[in-house]
């Protein structure tokens, strides 16, 4: 943290969480206030302050061992913080909240193996949708993602990427004000990667959907924020909030051809560096 | 270490070559050349049985010639007798399973989740099922007298454990993604449950009601050779003691049969229900 490259940020330099971000976002949609969990005496988030706003993309990064999931799970409130609280929509979460989906990592998992692709998806409409409504709903997120045709196939007839492209269709069904993606694309090859970025961008667009998106990836995170939020390591504050400004739409040439885009990546990766000798030292 | 690495290198180079010799001309390969070969080995035994007894190498008197056998199976199979205490082994055995599975399910559900009752229950259990049922037969004499009851019982005591066993497994082994999963998007009870806990259990389920049966079987004739409860075991002791020892030998096929049919009777039950499973689709591919 010696080293401070000059950045862009609105507000230069603070560690400032609940700095707005750039104008065309509503209003706030999910909020952390001093977020704190320990396991027994292991402190893994030590007061995590963030806001976001209706609209925005923010990733989330951290150097590995930070407790991302555990800050994802507790924004998902499917883990209960040992101090502070989660607000979303207003209220304190202490349940998973109904506007709220969560796509995970291990896609293989989190699929059910015994049920099709489109039954998949409907499982968590069958609480919320009439029944004459799903089948409609599924295909549009089936063709959302670009699985048009394959609602019929199981998860394990299909690769790795697609998926997690149903993983995320059945997030979109669900219609959440806020998708929370953890780590989405860490088991995917590069190829696909790419894909699946731009997926989500093109989705998060067409369903107008607030996203929060955890990833170790620096370049990921740049490449799809409206802004990134850098994590230290374990016990895990948030240690830089940083205004992505790159013009929209994001494409995975031009944009990352962009001066502006190497030099936040590179900031970026400065900050992560910095964390983890910070916590390794520690 | 490295002597190690030397013994197991040699033996990866050994090994690569003969596998793939054998899986050209293997004629287990197909489901047809399966079926050729485990019913050529029966035939093959059959012969062999039949020629020791003939030429006396075996004593005709304690082990009639093969033929004999099984003449006198397919003549069991016209009475009604036989067929009685075919019903008697195998409805018992059934019900057996039936209250196994009511008993099994919830305590396999506390076992697995509650941590308490787990920990407060396992001595008990790992007492119990070493137990050999048949030991237990005087007891239940006793209380039952040699009554189709008195064979429940020890069916249950016998059996239970491989079903409470592997539902245990299955209900510790109910990922924690999906459970996510199911918490995130606000399943609620009765989805999670009949939609994502129901299918994790199942494939361990089915493995251990198999295991359970085949035990069951063994149970119930025990009981009723040793008890004197009506069934195949009980004609098995009539028929020796009578010195009918074809028809002996012909209700002990009987009694491998029916053992056999359950147990293929639960395979068949596992591929419908069963096809999502990883180990179901590696055999469906082969």
């Amino acid at each position: 943290m010696t080293t401070q490259p000059t950045t862009t940020e609105p507000n230069p330099g603070a560690p400032n969480p609940a700095a707005p971000a750039t104008p065309p976002f509503g209003d706030v949609l999910l909020e952390l206030e001093q977020l704190r969990k320990s396991y027994g005496s292991t402190q893994i988030l030590d007061g995590v302050d963030l806001s976001v706003r209706r609209g925005e993309f923010v990733c989330i990064v951290g150097p590995s061992g930070s407790g991302k999931t555990t800050l994802l799970k507790c924004m998902a409130g499917l883990l209960d913080p040992s101090g502070g609280r989660t607000v979303f929509e207003g209220e304190t979460v202490t349940e998973p909240p109904a506007k709220l989906a969560v796509v995970f990592q291990d896609y293989s998992r989190s699929l059910l193996l015994w049920m099709t692709v489109a039954a998949n998806i409907g499982l968590p409409l069958k609480n919320k949708l009439p029944k004459a409504g799903r089948p409609a709903r599924i295909e549009e997120v089936l063709r959302a993602v670009g699985l048009s045709g394959k609602g019929g196939l199981y998860p394990w007839q299909m690769s790795g990427g697609m998926q997690q492209r149903a993983a995320i269709a059945r997030g979109l069904a669900y219609q959440p004000d806020v998708l929370l993606m953890d780590e989405p694309f860490a088991a995917v090859d590069a190829q696909t990667r790419i894909e699946l970025e731009d997926l989500v961008l093109r989705v998060r667009q067409d369903f107008d959907t607030t996203v929060i998106f955890v990833t170790h990836d620096i370049d990921e995170a740049v490449y799809l924020g409206d802004r990134v939020i850098i994590l230290s390591g374990a016990p895990t504050k948030v240690t830089r909030n940083i205004t992505v400004d790159l013009p929209r739409p994001r494409d995975q040439r031009d944009t990352k051809l962009l001066p502006d885009y190497a030099r936040l990546r590179a900031e970026v990766f400065e900050l992560i560096q910095a964390a983890q000798s910070h916590a390794s030292i520690a | 270490m490295t002597t190690n690495t030397t013994v197991l290198d040699s033996g990866a180079a050994l090994r690569p070559s003969p596998p793939q010799a054998r899986r050209r001309r293997h004629p287990a390969a197909t489901s047809a050349g399966r079926f050729v070969l485990g019913a050529g080995t029966v035939v093959l035994a059959l012969a062999f049985w039949e020629v020791l007894s003939r030429t006396g190498a075996l004593p005709p008197d304690a082990i009639p010639p093969a033929s004999a056998v099984l003449a006198e199976f397919a003549a069991q199979l016209f009475l009604p007798a036989f067929w009685a205490s075919l019903w008697a082994t195998l409805s018992v055995a059934l019900l057996g399973l039936v209250l196994i599975i009511v008993i099994a399910t919830p305590l396999a559900l506390l076992i697995g989740l509650v941590k308490p009752f787990a920990e407060s229950t396992w001595f008990l259990v790992e007492f119990l099922k070493p137990i050999p049922p048949v030991a237990l037969i005087p007891l239940g004499l006793l209380l039952w007298g040699p009554s189709p009851g008195m064979k429940l019982f020890l069916i249950v005591l016998g059996a239970l454990w491989p079903l409470l066993t592997q539902l245990v497994y299955g209900v510790k082994e109910v990922n924690g993604v999906a459970t996510d999963m199911a918490r995130s998007y606000r399943l609620g009870w009765w989805l999670t449950t009949s939609r994502l806990v129901a299918p994790s259990i199942l494939p361990f389920a089915l493995t251990g009601l198999r295991i359970s049966a085949a035990i069951a079987i063994i149970v119930a004739v025990v009981t009723e050779m040793i008890g004197g409860a009506t069934g195949l075991g009980q004609g098995i002791v009539v028929a020796q003691s009578a010195g009918a020892l074809t028809q002996m030998y012909a209700l002990i096929l009987a009694a491998g049969l029916l053992g056999l049919g359950l147990n293929a009777a639960f395979r068949a039950a596992e591929k419908p229900l069963l096809f999502w499973h990883p180990s179901m689709r590696e055999e469906a591919s082969r």
